[in-house]
């Protein structure tokens, strides 16, 4: 999938999730955890969003907290890492 | 059995990943899935275990008070596999004591979950096998005479159904059960859970205050969102 195609469904997804990111300006290289547009809770359903999105089961062993932490490691780890 | 058997490798695979969280991470990493149903804890069992961990694929099989279905279960499960014996008798007479629980374990199986009793309870305990059940009953299950339908089967339990490579979680904290589909996610939610988990203690084995690290003040002074996110 490509790179930019994906930031911005998961940004859709993100704001779904929590309407009031709206407010919040981010790209790429937000660190989603520190400013809260994304908790260690939401992993399992953006998760599932990449599957669905990618019609493929992701693979989740080496899976952390550094994976997720922008919408580039989480291209990096789920998308380029399964290429 | 018809449906496809997970591969042992697999089964570690999630043991190893199980045996450093617990159902309540598995819990919080499922709860928050809000427009989905990943997984349901199963109330009202308690662990004979003797604190070794329950994790595995089900293998369910319905049973009217009647060893048979027991026997069968316990005979075809393959290695790793999680036996869930549902009795649907209204009053239970034990399904299992520490005869079959001695051949889940030779057979090299995950566990053994009763919807219903068993008994030999200290002896089960002695054993070191994952065994969680309803009730206790030293009276045993008299009859073994009718097959069951069919082995592996769904079974409905609390309003929940419990279908075969279904994943099956317990530990001191409960039983929680797992919906197929959703194994893969879940387990990376938990992975993600558990290091947030542990970021936390070690700051507050170095001394940390927990309201500090959370920003506490500032949340309820309005200024930030709250970081407690585990």
């Amino acid at each position: 999938m490509e790179e930019q195609a994906f930031y911005t469904e998961l940004k859709k997804f993100l704001l779904a999730r929590n309407p009031e990111l709206g407010q919040i300006n981010f790209d790429e290289n937000t660190h989603l955890i520190k400013t809260g547009i994304l908790d260690s809770f939401a992993v399992t359903e953006l998760i599932l969003f990449i599957e669905d999105l990618t019609g493929n089961p992701v693979q989740v062993e080496g899976l952390s907290v550094d994976t997720i932490k922008t919408l580039k490691s989480i291209y990096e780890f789920f998308i380029k890492g399964g290429d | 059995m018809e449906t496809e058997v997970i591969k042992y490798d697999k089964i570690e695979a999630v043991k190893k990943m199980f045996l450093t969280s617990g159902c309540a991470q598995i819990s919080d990493a499922a709860n928050t899935v809000t427009t989905l149903n990943p997984g349901f804890a199963v109330a009202g069992l308690s662990n004979y275990s003797g604190g070794v961990k329950l994790c595995g694929p089900v293998y369910p099989v319905n049973t009217l008070n009647d060893m048979l279905p027991c026997l069968q279960a316990v005979h075809t499960a393959p290695p790793g596999y999680v036996v869930f014996l549902n009795n649907t008798a209204g009053e239970s007479e034990a399904l299992a004591g520490d005869i079959l629980v001695t051949e889940c374990k030779n057979a090299g199986l995950g566990g053994l979950v009763v919807n219903g009793a068993i008994r030999d309870i200290a002896a089960i305990r002695e054993i070191r096998f994952p065994v969680f059940a309803k009730q206790v009953n030293f009276i045993s299950a008299k009859t073994a005479k009718v097959p069951a339908e069919k082995v592996p089967d769904d079974v409905n339990v609390f309003s929940n159904t419990i279908e075969v490579n279904d994943w099956i979680f317990g530990d001191e904290d409960g039983v929680y059960l797992v919906k197929k589909k959703y194994i893969n996610a879940l387990l990376g939610g938990v992975q993600v859970v558990q290091q947030r988990e542990d970021e936390l203690k070690m700051e507050l084995s170095k001394g940390g205050k927990l309201g500090d690290i959370c920003g506490l003040e500032d949340f309820v002074a309005g200024k930030s969102a709250l970081k407690f996110d585990v």
